[in-house]
């Protein structure tokens, strides 16, 4: 049985303060927090802390479902992989249909508690995607000790603040005329 | 003419008989409905810091307990992982909180905290609060388990005679003024109705010591010691016992001559007047005083003690009457006959009320220890009520045709009452010790259950029992169009943002796929509370569930 209270309300507050300036740190955050439909989209994932103070080891992002045609970049001392699989249907890309494509990127490799990394991927907002709904990107952060699960989808009515673990989203904007 | 007087006097005689305890109960009454206490509760702890169960990496400097109440603390001592008893280095009440400061040499492992505490009925609280420096360790069973056996009898023999010397002494005294003054000339068999109140006196006294033992859990030597006596009173039961004393003290002096100073009607008024204050003593503080609705528990505890004090403490005075002769004896029944009823009924009245209210169900009477005293009881109090019967309807009236066996039946009888008499005010004596089952913990009552759904998911839950304290919650997940739904791993948050209860974070483990179960956890307080289920489903994806509960008090 664990029963923990949550006792780090004051703790949370002070950490807030002091943070402030880096605040979007806190989390697994996108830099870029909207992007165009229909046109091409560079994920910048940033990590701001390891878990706890222990280092992180690997870093796996979930592709959703409209960003299509994603290419990592990779990134010296970390080794890449990526699971490719089928899309949820078939997109119509620049006259070509592609069905498949990247559904999970996986980075390996060190980075301290007390250093920032960045890690980026480009890629396709679908032409269908819903202008105003937000693609999450569910990041897992495996670190020595313990991992982080920014996974949290807000519910209707709730924003990311609400929840503790929130997963890193961008919202879809209209196209450029 | 000398008829004519006579009678005028007996009828100025009676009516002083009747007005003067008819003032002393409207009063009483009064008194008992101006006092009304506030609502009771036991105080209960809302949370700690450190939680309960938490592992630490290093010794807590302070340890903080909110309480929903001011509470007094009264001891905390800590066990660590290597069983050894240390001292607290400092107990600070602050309000509602309580800041210990532990001890330095908390070893890795497991320590548990025993803490006493008294909240504002007087009643002390007592809990463990667990949790582990490291690593948890096999916590070591050393939970203060409470009194020496001999502790345990010295607070209930002390209970026995406070509680004698009330019926017996004071109810004597009040039965020998008012139904008998002739006995007052009596001077040897005034022995009982002197020395029972003037050492019940010493035993009210010594019951304040008692109390701060019991609520500290010290060793009777302690007894010795002012710090006792400085927690004894600063317990609620401390009002009944200085009240009851300065009654038994009062009445004690009023037994020697001196008293006759004192007009018969003055006599008379006081001694009534001390009975009904002693009764109301007993109204102050205890189990039975405590219960709710007091408008009611209040007034049927104190006629119920009333009545039994003038039944109990008229049977040694019968007992020595019957060495008078049958024309005398006969009279002198005569007039016990007069108020044994309505006392009696009084007494019986007060008692079922207060019966039935602490014990909730008729099987609590078999099945807890409360119960079973007060079945012991009533079944000694039909037996003294057979021989009542008896010494009413048949041996009264068998005096006039065969005095000689009469009486020495009578004799037996009424011995039998007085030994039976202290048998029951023994048994009372030991619901000192149980709790009433009023008080348990009814775990039988329904669960609490809720379907919260969205439309990826939905989870059936199941509080059980729905009360504060320990309890366990079930879980039963599905997907949105009730296809079976099976997650990894099952967390539950409960929070009360309204107060200021963070998240109590409870993991669930799998029974088979899809039903998932919690251990039994602590939970604080009643109420509304938030409760959110994260079930995990794969490595990205979580579902959360949210919803508002309400655990029963």
């Amino acid at each position: 049985m664990t029963q923990t209270f949550v006792f780090s309300r004051l703790g949370a507050i002070l950490a807030a303060c002091l943070l402030l300036p880096i605040g979007a740190f806190a989390h697994a955050t996108l830099e870029v927090k909207q992007a165009q439909r229909n046109a091409s989209y560079k994920a910048i994932m940033r990590i701001g802390h390891g878990c706890g103070s222990s280092p992180t080891l690997k870093v796996r992002i979930r592709i959703p479902d409209g960003y299509v045609n994603v290419k990592p970049m990779p990134k010296a001392g970390w080794t890449l992989e990526t699971i490719i699989g089928p899309y949820a249907k078939a997109y119509e890309l620049e006259h070509a249909k592609i069905s498949e494509g990247v559904k999970e990127i996986i980075w390996t490799g060190k980075l301290l508690d007390s250093h920032y990394d960045e890690f980026i991927m480009n890629g396709t907002i679908a032409g269908d995607v819903e202008v105003g709904s937000t693609l999450w990107f569910p990041t897992v952060q495996e670190c020595e000790s313990g991992f982080n699960r920014w996974i949290e989808i807000p519910a209707a009515g709730k924003s990311s603040s609400d929840y503790k673990e929130p997963a890193p989203g961008v919202k879809i904007t209209a196209p450029a005329q | 003419m000398k008829y004519y007087a006579l009678q005028r006097q007996s009828v100025a005689l009676l009516a002083l008989r009747f007005t003067g305890p008819a003032l002393s109960l409207v009063l009483m009454i009064a008194l008992l409905l101006s006092t009304q206490s506030p609502a009771f509760s036991h105080a209960s702890l809302i949370e700690t810091r450190p939680s309960q169960g938490a592992v630490l990496k290093a010794p807590p400097d302070l340890i903080i307990m909110r309480f929903n109440e001011s509470i007094a603390p009264l001891a905390v001592s800590f066990v660590n992982a290597r069983g050894e008893i240390l001292q607290a280095l400092s107990i600070e009440p602050k309000e509602h909180e309580l800041h210990i400061q532990p001890p330095p040499d908390l070893s890795r492992g497991t320590t548990l905290m025993n803490y006493r505490i008294v909240s504002a009925d007087g009643h002390p609280v007592n809990g463990v609060l667990i949790f582990s420096i490291g690593s948890p360790s096999a916590p070591n069973p050393q939970i203060a388990s409470g009194l020496s056996p001999l502790t345990t009898t010295m607070i209930w023999f002390t209970r026995w005679f406070f509680l004698l010397a009330l019926f017996i002494g004071l109810g004597g005294m009040t039965m020998r003024v008012w139904l008998w003054p002739e006995t007052e000339q009596f001077h040897i068999e005034q022995r009982l109705n002197r020395w029972l109140p003037g050492l019940g006196f010493i035993a009210c006294l010594l019951s304040i010591g008692l109390n701060g033992i019991d609520a500290t859990g010290a060793d009777l030597a302690a007894l010795f010691t002012p710090a006792i006596w400085v927690e004894g009173w600063h317990l609620t039961s401390r009002l009944t016992f200085i009240l009851a004393a300065l009654i038994l003290i009062l009445a004690f002096g009023l037994t020697f001559s001196w008293a006759h100073l004192l007009s018969a009607e003055w006599r008379r008024f006081l001694i009534v007047t001390f009975l009904a204050l002693g009764s109301y003593s007993l109204t102050l503080s205890g189990h039975a005083s405590t219960a709710m609705p007091d408008i009611v528990t209040r007034p049927a505890l104190f006629i119920h003690v009333m009545g039994m004090a003038v039944w109990a403490g008229a049977l040694p005075i019968l007992y020595w009457l019957t060495n008078e002769n049958e024309t005398q004896l006969s009279l002198y029944l005569q007039r016990f006959s007069l108020i044994a009823l309505p006392c009696v009924s009084f007494a019986l009245l007060g008692g079922l009320v207060l019966a039935a209210i602490q014990l909730g169900q008729t099987a609590n009477l078999f099945t807890t220890d409360y119960g079973r005293i007060l079945l012991a009881k009533v079944i000694l109090v039909l037996v003294l009520l057979a021989l009542a019967g008896w010494n009413r309807f048949i041996l009264t009236a068998a005096l006039h045709h065969t005095p000689k066996t009469a009486i020495i039946r009578l004799r037996r009888s009424l011995l039998a009452e007085i030994v039976l008499m202290g048998f029951v005010i023994a048994l009372v004596g030991l619901w000192r010790f149980t709790p009433p089952p009023r008080t348990l913990e009814d775990v039988a009552k329904e669960p609490f259950r809720r379907h919260i759904h969205t439309s990826m998911a939905m989870v059936d839950l199941e509080i059980a029992p729905n009360r504060k304290g320990h309890l366990k919650v079930s879980l039963y997940f599905q997907k949105g169009d009730f296809t079976p739904l099976y997650p990894t791993s099952v967390k539950l948050y409960l929070s009360k943002p309204q107060i200021g209860i963070e998240p109590i974070e409870i993991n669930a483990d799998q029974l088979v796929e899809g039903n998932w179960e919690t251990a039994l956890f602590f939970m604080p307080q009643a109420g509304n509370w938030h409760i959110r289920v994260d079930a995990l489903i794969d490595d990205f994806t979580k579902i959360i569930l949210e919803d508002d509960i309400k655990i029963q008090n």
